[in-house]
């Protein structure tokens, strides 16, 4: 699968292999983006220090008491006198849930596109990867309050399905974290990879309760905290109105006077974040809207192989 | 330079706001949206730190437009530039104050006399002024001389010793004639015995200008270019309308009918007036009424500006003096109408003949004392007497005012002595020549020596020809309809003739179709005596005279040229005259009140001094000690009722008269006599600014400034919008 466009094919080149967002997003379709980074993140792959990682690895071990005797391979017990178990491959697979944050503070942007996009095409990027190695990706969006979530699956058109669900625009007017987090931890008793794509725009104080019931639960959980750049520097200079786009509401605010007050506020809730996500061994991430996407893909495979915390990997390994 | 109204200068503080404006920041018009304010605080809007001053063009020139026009409503002028006319020459002014009657209505003469004040007190010692008041008549109450060399101040102090002196007769009641007092006061203006020609030469007219003011004497008058008129028009403050009442002539017809009326005793004499109301009159309900007499009350209604002639009320007696009064408007100084009683003077003729005997038909006296009726203006009577009669009583001449003689061959030689002494004494002889009359007896009484008289030889019938239409006696014949005499035929008669360089002033009225005179008239002696000749009798036997039409109005000719005119006593007005009988020894005239009697002196025939509407009383004792008494009514002229103001421009601009409008100002003499010397400052303060008008060329900067400034932003605008927009694109 290549891309079919040539344009795009020198853009991704030209920029040291890594794709411009910018560039990047004026691809209309949500799928062929994911496409294009996925497929460039393969082109890098075999220049990557990290290759040899596959969940597809299946191996032996040898029986211990108390494994299922269903799962041991006759064959080599007749040939070696060995008793050892394999290891079947679909128990390999990862179940993924993306969690997609699409509340109306995604749908800003400084730029020309806007948080919700970039974290859509993070999450279509993460579902084509993980579809492509045949792992089961979920999917729940949420605003204020949790959507119907779509179950890990892996067969055929379950990724259209999950494209079209992202391609939704943002609607929601508050944040809550709570809420979905909560469903989810309800609904789903198998252990999995959760990936949490949102600005995190919305008061914190339970958000360590519910993401400490996930990680109890044996979930693994990745945060990619999306944010633009204006909200991190906060590069305005004119004193105007700002308008909430969730709320509505209105502040007349001077940045010259603003801005060290606001970095302050959004430094200490970044640092707060960051706490949590240590203190519940989260991988965290925090994604401004302009870098790259392929460095997101790379970053969440390496916390993948580096944590060793996928649960098949884990059971294997123990 | 200094302000009018320097306080207006605060209003500079005024820049204030632009600068403002410009150090603020702009308030944000459009919409920053944000994902979350969760991090942020409201800033205060506050005003920018930046010392520099964005658009300084722009703050500089909208700082300087508000300043002038500061400036402007501040209204400069520079006190050193010198005052208009300052050291200009002095003017010629006629002060021309309106007395007439219709000045009497409320405030009016009060208010024109303040007026006056004010334009003498406005003149100054190089002015030379005249000070004159004018009705029907124009006097000069101080001349330019008279005013010569003396403050405006002073000349206030002589109007009002004159407003103080003429307090009980002005304002009159005579009528406006404001054309011939604008000539008479441009002719003083030209009579002005002056060193130098004045450039300025103004009349200043104050007067209510109204309608009835007679102008058409300025038709007849080269107005002089150099004299201007400024009227000063006094109008009453409240003018609820006028209803004027006057008395109506009435028209020989009527007059005649009225006579042949009175003869059979059938009516009293009517009498109508002419009741008209202002265009601008609020009141249409008027009531007519005599004084005295309010139960027989005429109520009517009349719109504004309508005119009506109606009948008066019914009087229980006509020959008491009788006032007519109309009620019911605003303005009551010509509501009055004076109708003396009926008084017909008594004329008493004499016929002298040889028969003198009315009831005899061919007797001349028959037809002329069936003739004489008394009507409103005489009260004929007539007796005849004998020649014998006469020549005993030749003192019965003396007792009558006409003589009618007949004259035969038995006539007294004394008579015709006596008959010319009576008509030099002012009396009236009418002489009928009948048939064998002697020739001395008529060269007698003509003065005419040669004449020749005879029969005349006629056949069948003569005719009069020749009659004299423009004779008195004979005028009322000279209309187309009754001017035929040619069916009068005449029987018999004399033939007369004399040279004519023997006439004596002789007249002849008529002539038979032979040529020979018919009638004739001499005038006798310096009174006013008259001697008519009759050369045909007008009874049957002699001619057809006294049977025609023609006689009764000849006869009341003849009275009439005896000073006994059957016609009705014209209406008289304030300032007509009143005849005075001329032969009586004593005579007084009782004004009305509060007048005094006044006697009048030898030789007046008139009494003009008729200055109040009213009844005048002329009483006179004749030489025979018989006093007599008569009453004259004296009205107000009805052109004073016409009170509607017309526009001096309009209406003594017809006439090619120049009339400004426009007020002088208060000059330095005036000023220091009327203001403090604050009030003086400003009122200089303000004359001069008015002449300098520097505010409008500050109107014009300002607009100029706002012009560019305007282009100035638009440009900006432009400037700023055209990178956005390519931005956008």
């Amino acid at each position: 699968m290549r891309p079919d466009s040539g344009l795009l094919n020198m853009s991704i080149r030209s920029n040291n292999s890594l794709i411009d967002p910018a560039t990047l997003m004026r691809i209309k379709s949500l799928e062929m983006r994911a496409r294009v980074v996925v497929e460039g993140f393969w082109k890098g792959l075999h220049k990557s220090p990290y290759h040899g990682f596959s969940v597809e690895f299946s191996e032996y071990r040898p029986y211990t008491k108390g494994d299922d005797p269903r799962f041991i391979d006759w064959k080599v017990v007749a040939r070696s006198d060995r008793v050892f178990i394999k290891k079947f491959e679909d128990e390999t697979n990862l179940r993924c849930t993306l969690l997609v944050d699409q509340s109306q503070s995604m749908g800003y942007g400084f730029g020309d596109y806007t948080k919700a996009e970039y974290g859509a095409t993070l999450a279509a990027t993460l579902a084509y990867f993980l579809m492509g190695q045949g792992d089961a990706v979920g999917l729940a969006t949420f605003d204020e309050k949790p959507d119907q979530a779509i179950p890990a699956r892996n067969r055929p058109g379950h990724l259209r399905r999950l494209m079209m669900r992202l391609e939704q625009a943002p609607r929601g007017n508050g944040t809550d974290l709570i809420a979905p987090l909560k469903a989810l931890s309800e609904m789903i008793r198998r252990r999995g990879v959760f990936v949490l794509i949102s600005d995190l725009l919305a008061p914190i104080d339970e958000l360590e309760t519910q993401l400490g019931y996930l990680a109890a639960a044996g979930h693994d959980l990745v945060i990619f905290h999306t944010l633009d750049r204006a909200e991190l520097e906060f590069t305005f200079d004119k004193a105007t109105h700002f308008r909430d786009v969730e709320t509505g509401r209105d502040l007349y605010i001077d940045p010259d006077v603003a801005r060290a007050g606001y970095l302050k506020k959004l430094n200490a809730h970044l640092e707060a974040i960051r706490g949590i996500c240590d203190r519940n061994r989260i991988d965290y991430r925090l994604v401004p809207t302009d870098e790259p996407l392929e460095l997101s893909l790379f970053d969440f495979i390496r916390s993948r192989k580096d944590g060793g915390l996928l649960p098949a990997r884990a059971v294997n390994r123990a | 330079m200094s302000f009018l109204f320097p306080l207006y200068l605060l209003g500079a503080a005024a820049i204030a706001i632009p600068i403002l404006l410009h150090l603020r920041r702009r308030p944000p018009k459009d919409h920053q949206t944000f994902s979350s304010l969760m991090f942020l605080e409201k800033s205060p809007e506050r005003l920018t730190r930046r010392t520099r001053v964005e658009r300084w063009l722009l703050l500089a020139l909208r700082c300087l437009a508000l300043i002038l026009l500061a400036i402007m409503f501040g209204r400069p002028f520079l006190r050193s530039a010198q005052m208009p006319g300052e050291d200009q020459e002095g003017r010629r002014l006629v002060v021309m104050i309106d007395g007439s009657a219709s000045m009497r209505r409320s405030d009016l003469w009060e208010r024109a006399m303040g007026e006056a004040e004010e334009v003498l007190a406005d003149t100054g010692v190089n002015d030379e002024v005249a000070l004159v008041w004018f009705d029907d008549r124009f006097e000069v109450v101080r001349s330019f001389e008279g005013f010569e060399n003396v403050t405006g101040s002073a000349r206030v102090v002589a109007l009002n010793d004159w407003a103080k002196e003429g307090e009980e007769t002005l304002p009159g009641w005579r009528s406006t004639h404001l054309g011939a007092a604008l000539t008479g006061a441009a002719d003083l203006m030209a009579d002005a015995n002056t060193q130098h020609e004045m450039e300025e030469q103004e009349i200043v007219v104050i007067s209510d200008f109204q309608e009835g003011a007679e102008r058409d004497s300025l038709n007849r008058f080269a107005w002089p270019e150099v004299v201007k008129v400024r009227p000063i028009v006094i109008t009453p403050k409240t003018d609820a309308g006028n209803l004027a009442l006057h008395l109506v002539a009435a028209s020989e017809d009527e007059q005649e009918m009225e006579r042949e009326e009175n003869r059979t005793g059938l009516r009293p004499p009517r009498r109508r007036v002419r009741i008209t109301n202002g265009r601008e009159s609020e009141t249409e309900q008027f009531s007519l009424t005599w004084l005295g007499e309010e139960k027989n009350r005429i109520e009517g209604f009349l719109p504004a500006g309508a005119s009506r002639v109606m009948a008066v009320p019914p009087r229980a007696e006509e020959t008491r003096d009788g006032i007519l009064e109309i009620q019911g408007d605003g303005q009551d100084f010509d509501n009055r109408v004076y109708v003396a009683r009926a008084q017909p003077r008594p004329v008493r003729l004499l016929y002298v003949g040889a028969e003198a005997s009315a009831e005899d038909v061919g007797s001349p006296l028959f037809y002329l004392s069936r003739a004489m009726h008394r009507t409103p203006a005489i009260d004929p009577s007539v007796t005849g007497i004998t020649f014998e009669e006469i020549a005993v009583h030749p003192e019965v001449l003396s007792e009558i005012e006409v003589a009618v003689v007949r004259l035969n061959d038995q006539t007294p030689e004394v008579l015709p002595e006596a008959l010319k002494k009576f008509a030099a004494s002012g009396k009236l002889v009418l002489a009928i020549i009948t048939e064998g009359t002697e020739a001395k007896t008529l060269k007698k009484l003509t003065g005419i020596e040669s004449l020749e008289l005879g029969e005349a030889k006629v056949d069948d019938y003569a005719m009069l020809a020749e009659i004299d239409f423009d004779h008195p006696v004979l005028a009322p014949f000279a209309q187309a309809q009754i001017r035929d005499f040619t069916k009068i035929h005449t029987w018999r008669h004399r033939s007369l003739s004399f040279p004519e360089s023997e006439e004596n002033g002789a007249r002849v009225l008529a002539r038979f179709d032979d040529g020979s005179p018919a009638w004739m008239e001499w005038p006798e002696g310096d009174r006013g005596g008259k001697l008519f000749l009759f050369l045909s009798g007008w009874e049957p036997r002699e001619s057809q005279l006294a049977l025609s039409s023609k006689f009764v109005p000849l006869v009341y000719g003849l009275l009439g040229q005896a000073g006994f005119s059957a016609v009705a006593e014209p209406t008289r007005y304030v300032g007509d005259g009143i005849p005075l009988p001329g032969n009586e020894t004593e005579i007084r005239v009782v004004p009305p009140e509060p007048g005094e009697a006044v006697s009048a002196g030898k030789g007046e025939t008139e009494f003009v001094a008729t200055e109040r509407p009213g009844f005048y009383r002329v009483e006179s004792v004749d030489a025979l000690g018989r006093s007599q008494s008569r009453v004259y009514a004296i009205n107000l002229p009805p052109d004073e009722s016409r009170l509607e103001p017309v526009d001096p421009v309009v209406a003594l601009g017809e006439f090619g008269v120049p009339v400004v409008t426009a007020s002088r100002n208060t000059s330095a003499d005036a000023g220091e006599a009327l203001l403090t010397e604050s009030q003086r400052r400003r009122v200089e303060a303000e004359e001069k600014e008015r002449n300098q008008k520097l505010w409008k060329w500050l109107l014009v900067a300002v607009l100029a400034i706002l012009v560019v400034e305007t282009w100035l932003a638009g440009r900006r605008r432009i400037s700023s919008s055209a990178p956005a927009s390519a931005e956008a694109a």
